[in-house]
């Protein structure tokens, strides 16, 4: 079971606080009445007020303190709690301090307005005229001892006893003793009988008689009533003195009490003047003081216990606001903040589930997009998205294996940036970028490129992606090698040809010649040695071109068939130097080779590359004529990250015009009077049979240029 | 952090200069015991002893206004201990009351222990009476035991809770009102 502490509610706490300083100020109140018994405590309560005063001081300091850490720290609520405090103590000290100022005023007004001059003259005079009373009675009683003293001289003890009873019984005085100077009692004589020893002088007294003086004065009996005392020297041979006690009449002794306790109680007052005005002030700031500060340190509690929810809301809307939507907030009241965390509770959950949705929303498209990468990377098609600033977006595999790079390492940048590190890509680059930037629509495009395996057909599609607002906001890209498929194609056609042609042409070519020279054979010996002589040459002119003829199916046949490749590792320059050796014997033919040297071997079929060096040695020769100058280059160049070694031809001839480039790889196409137009398309199908491309330096400018690459091995 | 160091030695400065005020103060007005001496007379301890009382102007002005003065004088008689404080074993309190009655215009000296009221026509007067002080039983020879020392301390205090209401706060504060005696201590011989 948790510990629980039991707290005292704060309402009952306040009241409690309240009537604990309600009670001790009553207490002190009290104690500033004379008559109450707590009249002693005074000192102490006011003690236990000043040391409340000093707890209650130190319980706002450290109320304060704390608060000013908190606001340091920028805690949540503290600023709140700091108006809210300020306020409340602007509130309650502004009308506790006008009314501590007017008590106060009121306060002093009123304990001056207890004195005044004539009051004090009054009282004065009270007690003069009460004295100058007396002291006529004082003289007249002295006189009259003195008189009596007369009767007492030289008396004996007894006779002195028996006199003074009548001189006290005939005075009216209440006591008379005769003293000798030792102050020794001689005789006396007490209106109580039961007083055995009379009262005798003070040694003041018998200091003023060893003077010589008589003495008069009052004095107080045993019963504290007011008596006035006479001692005369009695003459005579032994110095003695003659005491005699006179009650003071009871009416002008209570009326002399009366001045007396009235002059010292207002001389009392008037002294205590300054003293009343302090305690009462005193009384009364520690008053204000213990309730003000009383008020301070509740404010600060009751304002701590509403700034509670606040502070709370605070810390649950910061973790919210960090992502911690599960917040749950204790409602600590059924009131507006409670309404309030209850609402922000509920706002929480809602949240945390919207995230909860918001996240099996992302998963499951996460999972698409991983099924649509998988689906993508599977594709055995390049596909390449870009955003709407043609930055390439995503690229699958298959469009980095037909494109030999890493495509999708150019993700956030442009088709450019590809170009700029792969030059042999440019120009599909171009094409690609100009067609996603004109086309509105799905567009299509064949686009040529030389790839590190050698020349690649890459049919390219693309789309322009739109907003459902209808604002461009990328383009797909889909592109196949389709290099194979075309040379399949064309394999296939120019087999067709070939077919045909074998059908079609070459098989009436065989008739004909025979019916040629059957009508030779026969017409010969027929006919006049003139026409025969014609019927010769026409004959002959029939077989000549139908052989040329055959020879031509022959050559296409072979040119359509399907190249059957025995593929051995060769070196490149051995195998040129070896076709070249056959040139060099000709006188009128200069040839030139720049071979470099350690060249990686190349895995070709030797027949078919003999027969393209053939082919474009004849070529050269034949458009050079007398005094050729043939130079050929052999090279390693790296491209598309693939090694290829480069053979480039060069001749002096007239070149090869500008009209000619696009189709001068093609069948039947020849600038040769007696050519078939079949040797350049021969070298071209050979070298792309493995896996190389050829083409024209269009920079070479002083003959024609052929440079052919075949991959090494 | 030496600024803070200072302003704490500061306060220590003003704090025992504060505690000091008083006792340099107390010189001024209040009792000082002139001579005491405790005798042994039949079976008692007697203390005679001669106190000056020498009352502030503020004092004696409330004096003269009607306020009665009450004095304490209290002997302690305390028992030597080696290892421990000394224990009080007895104690003796006389109350003395001075008060003046305008009319007679005499002061009156009351022993409050006995009742016994004396009159004086001079402050000085009732003051050196009430300093003058003679065979005051203070404690008997058989309380006491033989083995141990013991001596006596005599202290005068101002009764402040005597003066009216409003003159007590004043009283704690205010040197005019600082008018006790210091504790004498005097030898009990066996």
């Amino acid at each position: 079971m948790p510990d629980k502490k039991i707290k005292l509610p704060i309402g009952a706490s306040i009241v409690i606080l309240f009537s604990m300083i309600l009670l001790s100020l009553q207490l002190m109140s009290s104690a500033t009445q004379e008559s109450s018994q707590l009249n002693a405590m005074y000192s102490w309560l006011l003690l236990v007020n000043i040391l409340g005063s000093v707890v209650l001081l130190g319980l706002v300091v450290v109320n304060i303190y704390s608060l000013y850490r908190r606001l340091k720290k920028r805690e949540a609520g503290s600023r709140l709690t700091t108006r809210m405090i300020l306020l409340f103590v602007l509130l309650s000290l502004a009308p506790a301090a006008i009314v501590f100022y007017f008590s106060a005023q009121f306060l002093h007004q009123g304990i001056d307005s207890w004195f005044n001059v004539e009051i004090d003259r009054a009282m004065e005079d009270a007690l003069e005229l009460s004295q100058a009373s007396l002291d006529q009675r004082m003289r007249w009683h002295l006189k009259q001892v003195q008189q009596m003293s007369g009767e007492l001289t030289d008396k004996s003890p007894a006779l002195a006893a028996i006199e003074l009873e009548k001189l006290r019984a005939a005075s009216g005085a209440s006591e008379m003793a005769l003293l000798s100077r030792n102050a020794r009692i001689i005789a006396s004589s007490s209106v109580n009988p039961s007083e055995i020893l009379p009262s005798l002088p003070v040694d003041n007294v018998w200091l003023q008689l060893q003077g010589g003086n008589d003495y008069v004065g009052l004095d107080t009996d045993g019963d504290e009533r007011l008596v006035i005392q006479v001692v005369t020297q009695v003459d005579g041979k032994q110095k003695r003195y003659l005491q005699a006690l006179f009650p003071v009449p009871v009416r002008i002794a209570d009326l002399a009490d009366s001045v007396e306790f009235a002059f010292v109680r207002y001389q009392e007052m008037t002294f205590l003047r300054n003293s009343l005005r302090l305690s009462f002030t005193l009384t009364l700031s520690l008053v204000l003081l213990l309730s003000l500060l009383a008020a301070i340190w509740v404010a600060f509690i009751v304002i701590r216990n509403i700034i509670a929810p606040v502070k709370e809301l605070v810390k649950g809307t910061q973790a919210v606001a960090a992502g911690h939507y599960e917040q749950q907030l204790p409602v600590m009241s059924q009131d507006d903040l409670g309404f309030l965390v209850e609402s922000f509770n509920d706002m929480a959950t809602r949240i945390a589930g919207a995230r909860d949705e918001a996240r099996r929303a992302s998963i499951e498209v996460e999972n698409q997009r991983a099924y649509l990468e998988t689906v993508l990377t599977s594709l055995t098609s390049g596909v390449i998205s870009f955003d709407a600033d043609y930055n390439i977006r995503t690229a699958n595999q298959a469009a980095n294996k037909i494109l030999h790079t890493l495509v999708s390492k150019y993700r956030g940048r442009g088709l450019y940036d590809l170009a700029n590190d792969h030059p042999d890509l440019s120009g599909l680059v171009k094409v690609i970028q100009r067609l996603m930037q004109q086309a509105e629509d799905v567009w299509q495009e064949n686009v040529s490129l030389l790839g590190p395996n050698g020349r690649q057909e890459l049919l390219c599609r693309g789309t322009p992606l739109f907003s459902p607002e209808g604002r461009r906001v990328g383009a797909v890209v889909v592109f196949d090698d389709v290099t194979e498929l075309i040379q399949a194609e064309k394999n296939a056609a120019w087999g067709e040809v070939a077919r045909r042609l074998a059908h079609e042409i070459k098989n009436p070519l065989t008739p004909i010649q025979l019916s040629a020279e059957r009508l030779r054979h026969k017409l010969a010996g027929e006919l006049q040695a003139k026409s025969a002589a014609i019927l010769a040459r026409s004959t002959q002119t029939i077989v000549q071109q139908v052989e040329a003829m055959k020879k031509m199916v022959d050559d296409f046949s072979e040119y359509a068939r399907p190249s059957k490749k025995e593929i051995v590792t060769i070196d490149m320059a051995e195998l040129l130097q070896e076709v070249l050796a056959l040139y060099n014997l000709q006188s009128d033919v200069q040839i030139k080779t720049e071979f470099v040297s350690n060249l990686p071997l190349i895995e070709v079929d030797p027949v078919s590359i003999r027969q393209v060096m053939h082919n474009l040695l004849k070529n050269a020769l034949e458009a050079s004529g007398a005094g050729a100058v043939i130079s050929i280059k052999l090279r390693q160049v790296y491209s598309n990250n693939a090694r290829f070694i480069e053979v480039a031809l060069y001749d002096n001839g007239p070149g090869i015009a500008s009209g000619q480039l696009d189709t001068l790889f093609d069948p039947y196409v020849t600038s040769k009077p007696k050519g078939t137009g079949l040797g350049l398309a021969i070298v071209k199908k050979i070298v792309e049979d493995h896996g190389g491309a050829i083409w024209v330096d269009t920079e070479y400018h002083q003959g024609a240029g052929f440079i052919f690459r075949l991959p090494a091995a | 952090m030496r600024a803070s160091a200072s302003s704490k030695c500061c306060w220590k400065i003003l704090l025992f200069a504060l505690l000091c005020l008083p006792c340099s103060y107390a010189n001024a007005y209040g009792v000082s015991v002139i001579r005491a001496g405790l005798s042994l007379e039949k079976r008692y301890y007697v203390l005679s002893a001669d106190l000056e009382y020498r009352l502030s102007p503020v004092a004696k002005n409330a004096l003269r206004s009607g306020i009665p003065l009450l004095w304490t004088v209290a002997v302690g008689v305390y028992r030597e201990r080696p290892w421990f404080w000394d224990k009080r074993v007895h104690d003796t309190v006389h109350h003395y009351l001075i008060r003046y009655h305008p009319l007679m215009n005499i002061y009156q000296l009351k022993d409050q222990a006995n009742g016994s009221v004396e009159k004086f026509l001079t402050l000085a007067g009732a003051l050196a009476a009430m300093g003058k002080i003679r065979d005051m039983h203070i404690v008997e020879l058989h309380s006491l035991d033989p083995l141990y020392s013991y001596y006596a301390v005599i202290k005068v205090s101002f009764d402040r809770e005597a003066l009216p209401l409003p003159l007590r706060p004043v009283s704690y504060v205010n040197t005019d009102w600082f008018l006790s005696s210091d504790s004498y201590r005097c030898p009990i011989k066996k």
